[in-house]
């Protein structure tokens, strides 16, 4: 297991690695000089070659690459062209905005679709199992930026409660995370109530049938351990996906976090600010990757044994 | 036992409006033509912003083009992607996680560790990388979307082949001496039909979404285009005055994407009797 464990990290941190040689490439490929677009049309060749020193653009590429890496191993992603400041410093005076939209909601999600598709799963077929798939089709259904629309015309627009722009106070947080949480939270329910329907036809949930076990015993020691795996492996894949597709939550409520960060860096092309925060994402992702995996083959028998045998 | 079997399928509800749904946008999207009213770009400029009415379904936006002509315009481009998106993702996806999964050891973490990479960044997030450098775009949307959104396909394939490989009836099949293609694909694929039809319920409108939302945000289809996603990102600043320009994409976007889900839905219920 160890071993295991070890060589999966091992595989993150290379991961990354590509990740980074690919976005850096990526970047590098860029149509539009950014360099022209800061300094403008009035400005000399000579002062233009200075910039591009400061910046270290005057260097080979992967000189350039090599001196990123170091630099962002060290979490210096260096300086916005923009506004000059330190990536790093930019990204992570946004970056708890983002986490508190996709950290809250995350939670909301856990807590909510646990229990829901636990009973439907359970009592399938009954009403609250028909009612659940057909309102969860619905708001799966729901893109979320028009869901948001939709939050928007009637809570700020129709019933001015809530604040739609910016973040000032916790009822700003409202009209987001209804967003994220309930246009995420249908597949939630629906892939862990299949999950635990699966659970409920393995042999060893009648095996403990057999044995005489109520109802109660076999759900939380047998079908709700082996179903929570999944659930946990989509819970923690979820969280870089909120954070990623915060960028058009983020950008209608003008929330200050990192999605709307990466929005504007895109549209002004400044890409120090794009490469780093495309980096902090991948990096989430492939720790939430490593962890989502570990966890598996750690409650699963058949993976676990598939593992330690070949070892 | 055939006849039965189709008569089980017209009764199953949610397959049924699904699919009545999803033909009804096909419908509009071969004859938009004559259904529409008006072509898409044209600019009615003393009816801006005139509310649903007889002349115009529903309403005009900010230039005076029928927004109900945009609408029904509109649905070439969903299919398209949905389609396009849906196809690619599902080729590359289901082969490489039938491969991984099947042969396990050294073929498997080669394609792991592609499909880890691209698992590895959020769709959307790889879209906006690739968008930027290819720049914006119907076409480049499509690529974006459709080369960053296998991974899931492989994934979960590969867990669930590794899973049905040590079953009886695939040793069996083994003993009787079958090919490995054989295996994989009449003894594994087969039960993964379900996983499969989930994926692509999934698909269709998660890729619809993606390009819409990419759309929203200015990056997909160029206006004047008809795309749901560009019109709703029009009428979001017409918000309090002219509410219908936002609300017939989004109503648009959400009766599209209800429809096919409801097929997922009612095929899973027809292939899945319990």
């Amino acid at each position: 297991m160890l071993e295991y464990i070890k060589k999966r990290l091992l595989l993150g941190v290379f991961v990354l690695f590509v990740v980074s040689i690919l976005l850096f490439a990526i970047m590098h490929s860029l149509p539009g000089d950014p360099i022209q677009l800061l300094a403008g049309d009035r400005t000399s060749p000579e002062k233009i070659l200075e910039i591009r020193i400061r910046f270290g653009l005057d260097k080979p590429v992967y000189i350039q690459y090599m001196k990123w890496l170091t630099n962002a191993l060290k979490m210096d992603f260096g300086l916005s062209i923009v506004t000059n400041q330190p990536v790093s410093k930019l990204v992570m005076s946004r970056l708890k905005f983002t986490l508190m939209l996709s950290g809250i909601s995350v939670l909301l999600q856990y807590i909510l679709a646990v229990p829901i598709a636990l009973i439907a799963a359970f009592k399938k077929n009954s009403i609250f199992d028909k009612v659940t798939l057909y309102i969860t089709i619905v708001f799966w259904s729901t893109p979320q930026f028009w869901f948001a629309i939709l939050l928007i015309l009637l809570f700020a627009i129709k019933f001015p409660i809530f604040p739609i722009s910016g973040y000032s106070g916790a009822s700003s947080l409202v009209l987001p995370i209804a967003t994220i949480t309930l246009t995420r939270l249908a597949s939630r329910i629906r892939i862990t109530r299949s999950e635990i329907i699966d659970t409920l036809k393995e042999k060893y949930v009648i095996t403990a049938y057999a044995k005489g076990l109520n109802d109660k015993k076999v759900l939380i020691k047998h079908v709700l351990k082996n179903a929570l795996i999944p659930t946990t492996v989509m819970f923690f894949l979820s969280i870089p996906w909120i954070i990623g597709g915060s960028v058009i939550v983020e950008k209608i409520f003008a929330w200050p976090g990192m999605g709307y960060l990466l929005w504007t860096s895109i549209t002004k092309q400044d890409y120090p600010v794009v490469q780093g925060i495309i980096m902090i994402i991948a990096l989430l992702t492939v720790i939430s990757n490593t962890t989502g995996d570990i966890i598996v083959a750690y409650l699963n028998p058949r993976i676990r044994h598939d593992i330690e045998g070949k070892k | 036992m055939a006849g039965s079997k189709i008569k089980e399928i017209f009764k199953n509800i949610s397959f049924v409006s699904g699919f009545m749904i999803f033909m009804s946008v096909i419908v509009c999207a071969i004859f938009a033509d004559y259904i529409a009213l008006y072509p898409y770009d044209e600019m009615h400029l003393i009816d801006k912003l005139q509310k649903p009415s007889l002349t115009y379904f529903l309403g005009t936006d900010m230039y005076g083009r029928c927004i109900f002509s945009r609408i029904i315009y509109g649905t070439r481009i969903i299919i398209k992607v949905g389609l396009i998106v849906t196809l690619i993702q599902a080729g590359i996806g289901v082969t490489l996680g039938l491969l991984s999964g099947y042969y396990g050891g050294v073929i498997r973490k080669t394609i792991m560790f592609i499909t880890d990479i691209t698992w590895s960044l959020p769709s959307i997030i790889m879209a906006l990388a690739i968008i930027t450098v290819l720049g914006p775009g119907l076409t480049n949307v499509i690529i974006a979307i459709a080369l960053v959104g296998w991974a899931q396909y492989a994934k979960i394939i590969d867990a669930k082949a590794q899973t049905i490989k040590y079953l009886p009836f695939v040793e069996a099949g083994r003993v009787l001496g079958e090919t490995d293609f054989n295996i994989m694909v009449r003894y594994i694929l087969p039960n993964l039909i379900n996983q499969i039809i989930i994926l692509v319920s999934l698909t269709f409108p998660t890729a619809v979404i993606s390009a819409s939302g990419l759309g929203f945000l200015g990056l997909g289809t160029q206006p004047p285009a008809p795309d749901w996603g560009v019109i709703l990102s029009e009428g979001i600043r017409f918000l309090k005055n002219a509410p219908w320009i936002a609300i017939a994409p989004g109503f648009s976007l959400v009766y599209t994407i209800l429809g096919f889900n409801m097929l997922g839905e009612g095929l899973k219920e027809i292939l899945e009797p319990e």
